[in-house]
């Protein structure tokens, strides 16, 4: 049992992530991590529709996920865990949970963060995105990007001062 | 009446209109249309693309069936979202095939089961030689 990719995501479970990260950490769970997230049916059809058959899916909120990290209650060998938003990753980290490292490679234009700032098509980040990656990178956890997983990883702070 | 609305990553359904006019002659743009997705776009912007040409078609009075490149992708998922607000129906993993097929029998598909007959027939239509 191993968390072998922490990613933010906004998009959560979708291509990108399912034909490339999956299948080349040949993971056999996803986690997808969001307060609102957890309780929206609709987006939990999509993602059942989206995960590879035999993989399991559990969608749960910061403070579930806190608690399956505590209890190490996964249910696959291999679990990539998608954040939908930054404030996610702040909120788990702040309940304990120990992340070493985090793909950044997915915010996205969005209409509840109108004064964001395109770095490129999967960087779109205001002025709090970038105070709280500034936490994490305190806090000693490595951030870098990646979009698909064929490329190479190139650190944050290649795409974006923070 | 049905109505179809074509949905792929990129430009692929403008690419598949463009190849459907090519075999099946001028197509009447208020019965089909196609919306592309950039890689820069939000779901929220490729949602909002597709319900204006939506509402256009009038679900409530034409059969509306939107086809998508690829189950769960955005583009079937911001049609799937906008079923649970109008009533259509969604063909995932469309191809060429199909698209003819019902292009020339549209408005004889007016149910879910014509509509499985078609995919079965999309299905039939790929074949190694």
């Amino acid at each position: 049992m191993s968390v072998v990719l922490y990613k933010i995501d906004e998009r959560l479970v979708h291509g990108q992530v399912v034909a490339s990260f999956a299948k080349f950490l040949s993971c056999d769970e996803f986690i997808v991590v969001n307060d609102k997230v957890a309780y929206d049916e609709d987006q939990i059809t999509l993602m059942e529709l989206a995960v590879p058959a035999g993989s399991e899916l559990q969608v749960v909120t910061c403070a579930e996920y806190a608690d399956i990290v505590k209890t190490n209650d996964f249910w696959g060998k291999k679990t990539i865990v998608v954040f939908r938003y930054l404030t996610d990753v702040m909120k788990v980290v702040e309940l304990g949970v120990k992340i070493d490292s985090l793909n950044c490679a997915g915010f996205f234009q969005n209409k509840e963060k109108p004064n964001a700032v395109k770095y490129n098509n999967n960087l779109f980040l205001d002025d709090e995105d970038k105070a709280n990656l500034r936490k994490l990178a305190d806090m000693g956890i490595e951030l870098y990007y990646q979009l698909t997983f064929p490329m190479q990883k190139s650190p944050l702070t290649s795409q974006v001062k923070f | 009446m049905t109505k179809v609305i074509l949905v792929a990553h990129g430009e692929l359904g403008s690419s598949f209109l463009k190849s459907v006019t090519m075999i099946a002659g001028e197509q009447n743009p208020d019965e089909i249309a196609a919306v592309n997705f950039s890689p820069d776009d939000s779901r929220d912007d490729l949602q909002a693309r597709i319900e204006e040409i939506l509402v256009k078609f009038n679900p409530s009075e034409n059969h509306v069936v939107i086809c998508c490149d690829l189950k769960a992708g955005s583009p079937f998922n911001a049609s799937f979202l906008l079923s649970k607000k109008y009533p259509l129906h969604i063909i995932s993993g469309m191809n060429l095939p199909l698209l003819l097929e019902f292009i020339l029998m549209k408005d004889s598909f007016e149910d879910l089961d014509s509509l499985n007959g078609l995919v079965d027939l999309s299905k039939d239509s790929i074949s190694v030689m």
